[in-house]
């Protein structure tokens, strides 16, 4: 590869300049000022483009370093050959990238080319702009160089593959920089946080051990208070028990005033008890109000029975009717049922001479039709006997007429026929005639059969009612016989059947009468006989109570029963003091003692006050251990929301602790999988490594014409050199050695990536730290470089531009 | 009669494990919800008693609002009889002398018994705190009559023998034989029914509500029916907790990036029929290829607002080809070749370290 001409519209100082290269070696001597740095990176900036866009310093950022001083186009053209083919590459730059214009076309045809893009450079050197700047491209002050990733690629012939060798730095910057920002040692790794996180949380769990250890203390306490509140309320209800019985021994003396009252109320009850005996006749005995009222019971009772023998009792108007009555009855007194068979009696006779009267106007009746219904027939058989010829006559009448007709006929013609038709007339009138006799005939003959079985009927009727009359009779004769002979014993006489009602009647009032009688007197004695036992009876229990002689009894029991009263009542309120007395002496037994003792009262009082004293005290104590057992309980809760968060932060301790591990195991792979992607970087580098130092070696050898023994390279393409018995870097080195050595490793770098197509090699004046002989040297060997690589070389002096000769 | 057996309720708890304050609070309050409704349950359902087997707190210091709402859910229920044995979480007794309500039994470090008579017959339920002192002899001295019905309550790890050591043993050998019908044990959280001997079984109910993922699946009560006339038994498992537990395991072998692995994981869930209200761990496992692409923050940043809590664990490998390397004359060939000679290197950590260097020299951004 070389470049063959360039062309500069504007960039940096340069203005509508151009050049050519020549194939082996095209030196630029120029004074300083001249812009040769400027030229160098412009053909550095075609391949590559600007370094630094980002920047914002002028003078850092490239693109706006060189922009154009005196305006206009910004950018230029380089013509240059690859593997035979001629290219010319143009450009205009822009503010931005995105402004700038690339073309690249061929030199034969003019014709636009697509064989490279914007990023020619890497595509054609394989290396990327700083790959470049450390090899190809030895600006003024930077001979010193080292393998980068793409160096290393192309070294290695990696450069396609992408994610490799060539990404190698950034992979492991990536890596570096996330291990760092999780170091656990870094403070701002993110375990170390994590770490330090844990500790903070151990800290506060461990004095979370203070808080249960404060709520063992706090539960033992607050039991030791329920049982000392639970022992105080037992002394409290003992001492209550206390003062009960000794409030009630202090209390004497109001219990003795009481037990006076009760025993003054005895005495005075007992004095009316024995008052209101001395109204009674035997003061052993009082009678009861039950007694009071059974007698008065009795007394109205007798009093009652009395009223019924002076009702029941006769008169001497009443005592002469009895007397005849009974004298009328004597030992005849017909019983009520007796009396009634006879009313019966006369009752049926009065129904039968009823019946009696009904038969005979019944057969009077019938008497009567017989008499019309035999007229009536014999009426019908006169009728039936008359009735015999007349249609025959008017047959007869007719047939006469007929025949005077035909006479009449021969002899008068019109007044024939109508003979004839007047007789053939009257005889079939005559014909009718005889029908409806005949018909009536037999008519009557029927109604005539009927009429005799009526007739016969009837008259059977009659025989039977004639017959049934005299029965009747019969009986009727015999009652009114058998009753006037009764009445007639009672010397009733009677006249007729008529009188025997009112007769009987009249037997029957004197019945009643005698009966009424009879009950007055039966109930009169009744009267009598129980009056004089109940009145006895009175008398005989009142005689029990000392009552004798007793007059009017029902005075007497109206004087007494007051009395009987006010005794009971007086009886029932001595008994009630009594017993109150009596439950009192027995419910204060110990105190009746204690009654006569009068010095002990204030004895007691005194530890009655001294108990009131110490009850108010353990209720004092009391409130003071419930106060206690509420602040415990609180506390407790405290506590034990504190041990909940306590908890809370073990679990995230946990949690953090095993996110700790995971992140630490992460971290550790992380930091083996950088230690092995290192180890496989230098292991794949050192395969070129000898290349690269025989290089070195050959180009060192060459212009210093020493031994370059002292000089190593190690894994990462860096040089060391020996010195004083160990390896140091070349920095240490003076600046002439620096970039003599980095030059000769530059080379042996160029040597070990391009082993085909060689590229260009640009030179701004890289020897100005070298002494006379280095630079002679390095200027031979410059020239001998240019017989294999195309060099163009930057120089202000001229000592140092005797290459191109 | 109709029983709930239930244990280790572990009211109170804080339940801080893997959740955030808030969340840990809420799920403080739902335990003792459902302990509110399992209650109300035996209410509805014409239950008798709750045997309580232990644990029904967590903690020696117990809330006041915990032990407030317990009481109150036993005085509102007093046709309701609680049998009530203390466990090993149970430290202190939750109620004052004077505040315990009169259908709550409680048990104490000596056997106790209480008799339920029907006709003829006796239904015993007998319990024993078990302590250092007496878990030497408590089940020797365990004496019950053979015709009554027996239920033995008992709170401690089953096993055929005692353990001299050990307070929480419940040797079973020693328990057979004794006319035990139903031995209603607490401490293991997940629920179990075995056969004690000929005659009874035992069953453990396991905890209320699951509070952790070592308590994944059904959790809830024991519904126990006992005829005491033909002593006839009949148990069912009723599960009852409001939010469930998952470790679900998610093979991502081969998945390929994020999107693919977060469709593996949602298949997995829908598979385990995984409800909003479920706490889930997803575990991911299996080899993937080195280039696959697996963000877990992306994955919990989706899966989060299906469920209630959800954690991704990542277990899984990378597999790597090194046949593919071994002639690789790039750096990448010469890292891998390096990665997978050395001897220092864990292999699990080795597919790893590839994985990183590779990602890394792809140009793979680093989450920040």
């Amino acid at each position: 590869m070389r470049l063959i001409q360039g062309h500069i519209e504007n960039f940096g100082k340069l203005s509508d300049i151009s050049f050519s290269f020549d194939k082996n070696c095209q030196v630029f001597c120029k004074e300083n000022g001249w812009g040769k740095t400027t030229l160098a990176v412009f053909l550095r900036v075609m391949f590559f483009g600007f370094n630094n866009e980002g920047k914002r310093d002028e003078v850092d950022n490239e693109r706006k370093h060189y922009m154009p001083w005196q305006k206009g186009n910004y950018g230029g053209s380089v013509i240059f050959e690859v593997s035979g083919t001629i290219y010319e590459l143009t450009r205009q730059f822009g503010k931005r990238e995105k402004e700038d214009i690339f073309e690249l076309r061929l030199r034969d045809t003019n014709m636009p080319s697509e064989d490279y893009s914007s990023h020619i450079g890497e595509e054609l050197f394989q290396i990327d702009s700083e790959s470049f700047q450390r090899t190809v491209f030895v600006s003024q002050q930077r001979c010193q160089t080292m393998a980068t990733d793409a160096i290393n690629a192309k070294m290695g012939n990696l450069v396609d593959n992408t994610d490799d060798i060539n990404n190698f730095a950034t992979v492991y910057d990536k890596l570096k920089k996330k291990t760092d920002r999780m170091s656990p040692t870094r403070k701002t790794g993110s375990l170390h946080k994590l770490k330090n996180d844990i500790k903070e949380l151990e800290f506060v769990i461990a004095t979370g051990e203070d808080i249960a250890r404060r709520m063992e203390d706090t539960e033992r306490h607050s039991k030791e208070q329920r049982e000392k509140s639970q022992r105080i309320q037992r002394e409290i209800k003992e001492k209550e028990e206390k003062q009960k019985q000794l409030a009630g021994v202090l209390d004497v003396q109001k219990e003795r005033t009481r037990y006076a009252s009760l025993c003054d109320a005895c005495k005075e009850e007992k004095a009316n008890l024995l008052e209101i005996c001395r109204h009674f006749p035997d003061a052993g005995k009082i009678p009861r109000q039950e007694d009071i009222r059974e007698w008065q019971t009795y007394e109205k009772e007798c009093r009652q029975l009395l009223s019924h023998v002076y009702r029941n009792t006769f008169t001497k108007e009443e005592e002469q009717q009895y007397m005849q009555n009974k004298r009328y009855f004597e030992d005849k007194m017909p019983s009520e049922e007796f009396v009634s068979q006879k009313e019966n009696l006369i009752q049926k006779l009065q129904q039968r001479r009823r019946g009696m009267a009904d038969v005979r106007l019944e057969e009077a009746g019938l008497r009567e039709s017989l008499m019309s219904k035999k007229s009536m027939l014999a009426t019908l058989e006169q009728m039936n006997t008359g009735k015999k010829n007349i249609g025959f006559v008017i047959l007869l009448i007719g047939i006469f007429l007929a025949v005077i007709g035909v006479a009449g006929f021969m002899w008068q013609p019109v007044v024939g026929v109508a003979g004839i038709v007047m007789g053939v007339s009257v005889v079939f009138a005559g014909i009718g005639v005889e029908k409806k006799i005949r018909k009536a005939k037999q008519d009557e003959n029927s109604q005539m059969q009927q009429l005799t079985e009526l007739i016969k009927q009837e008259e059977s009727k009659m025989l039977s009612l004639q017959e049934k009359t005299k029965e009747y009779l019969s009986e009727c004769t015999q009652i009114a016989l058998e009753v006037s002979s009764f009445l007639a014993s009672y010397g009733i006489v009677t006249t007729s059947e008529d009188d025997f009602a009112s007769a009987l009647t009249k037997l029957y009032n004197k019945m009643e009468k005698w009966q009424e009688w009879d009950k007055k007197k039966e109930n009169y004695q009744k009267a009598k006989n129980a009056y004089e036992e109940q009145y006895a009876n009175l008398i005989g229990s009142l005689s029990v109570f000392g009552y004798e002689n007793v007059g009017d009894v029902e005075q007497l029991l109206q004087k007494v029963a007051p009395y009987v009263t006010e005794y009971e009542n007086v009886k029932k309120r001595y008994q009630q003091v009594i017993e109150k007395k009596e439950r009192y002496e027995r419910e204060y037994k110990d105190i009746l003692s204690a009654l006569s003792q009068k010095d002990t009262e204030v004895k007691e009082a005194n530890a009655m006050t001294q108990l009131t004293e110490e009850i108010n005290s353990l209720r004092t104590q009391k409130e003071e251990t419930e106060h206690l057992i509420g602040e415990y309980e609180k506390r407790l809760q405290e506590d034990s929301e504190k041990w909940d968060d306590i908890l809370q932060l073990k679990a995230e301790w946990e949690d953090k602790k095993e996110c700790y591990e995971t992140e630490y195991r992460k971290y550790c792979l992380l930091c083996q999988t950088m230690s092995y992607l290192q180890q496989a970087k230098e292991s794949l580098t050192a395969r070129y490594m000898g290349p690269v130092k025989e290089g070195f070696d050959k180009y060192y050898e060459k212009i210093t014409e020493q031994s370059p023994a002292n000089y190593r390279f190690d894994a990462e393409v860096n040089l060391t050199v020996q010195e004083q018995g160990m390896q140091r870097s070349t920095r240490f080195l003076s600046e002439g050695y620096q970039d003599l050595t980095g030059i000769c490793t530059r080379m042996a770098l160029i040597e070990a990536m391009y082993k085909e197509e060689k590229p260009f090699l640009i030179f701004d004046d890289p020897f100005v730290n070298m002494d006379a002989e280095k630079t002679e040297r390095a200027m031979h060997l410059l020239r001998e470089i240019s017989q294999e690589y195309q060099v163009i070389y930057f120089t202000c002096h001229e000592a140092r531009g005797v290459i191109g000769q | 009669m109709r029983f709930i057996h239930c244990a280790d309720l572990h009211l109170d708890s804080n339940m801080t494990t893997y959740l955030s304050k808030e969340k840990a609070k809420e799920r403080k309050a739902e335990l003792l919800r459902t302990f509110f409704n399992m209650v109300e349950y035996a209410g509805e359902n014409e239950v008798d008693a709750i045997l309580i087997a232990g644990d029904l707190f967590d903690k020696k210091n117990i809330s006041v609002t915990a032990r407030k709402a317990v009481w109150q859910a036993m005085t509102e229920n007093p046709a309701i009889l609680f049998y009530y044995l203390q466990g090993n979480h149970d430290v202190n007794f939750f109620l004052d002398d004077e505040e315990i309500p009169e259908n709550l039994r409680c048990f104490g470090t000596e056997w106790t018994s209480y008799v339920h008579k029907e006709g003829e017959h006796r239904l015993v339920i007998t319990g024993l705190e078990l302590s250092p002192e007496n878990a030497s002899y408590a089940s020797n001295a365990l004496t019950l009559a053979f015709e009554d019905r027996n239920i033995v309550m008992l709170h401690g790890q089953e096993a055929e023998y005692e353990a001299k050591d050990k307070t929480e043993i419940i040797p079973l050998r020693q328990l057979r034989g004794k006319g035990i019908d139903y031995l209603a044990l607490g401490h293991v959280h997940r629920y179990k029914k075995e056969t004690l001997d000929g005659r009874g079984i035992y069953c453990y109910p396991g905890c209320l509500e699951g509070r952790g993922f070592d308590e994944c699946g059904e959790h809830g009560f024991v519904l126990l029916d006992v005829d005491i006339e033909k002593g006839e038994w009949e148990t069912r498992f009723v599960p009852f907790a409001s939010r469930k537990f998952y470790t679900i395991s998610v093979d991502i072998c081969s998945c390929q990036n994020s999107g693919e692995i977060l469709g593996c994981i949602r298949n997995q869930l829908e598979k385990e029929e995984c409800t909003k209200e479920s706490l889930i761990k997803v575990v991911l496992t299996g080899e993937t290829d080195i280039n696959c692409e697996k963000d877990t923050d992306y994955l919990l940043n989706w899966l989060k607002e299906d469920y209630y809590y959800v954690r991704i664990k990542d277990e899984s490998k990378v597999r790597v080809d090194y046949a593919a390397f071994a002639l690789d004359e790039s750096l990448k060939g010469e890292f891998v070749r390096l990665v997978q000679n050395s001897e220092e290197l864990e292999e699990a950590d080795k597919g790893a370290i590839i994985q990183y260097g590779i990602k890394a020299l792809a140009g793979e951004e680093w989450e920040e």
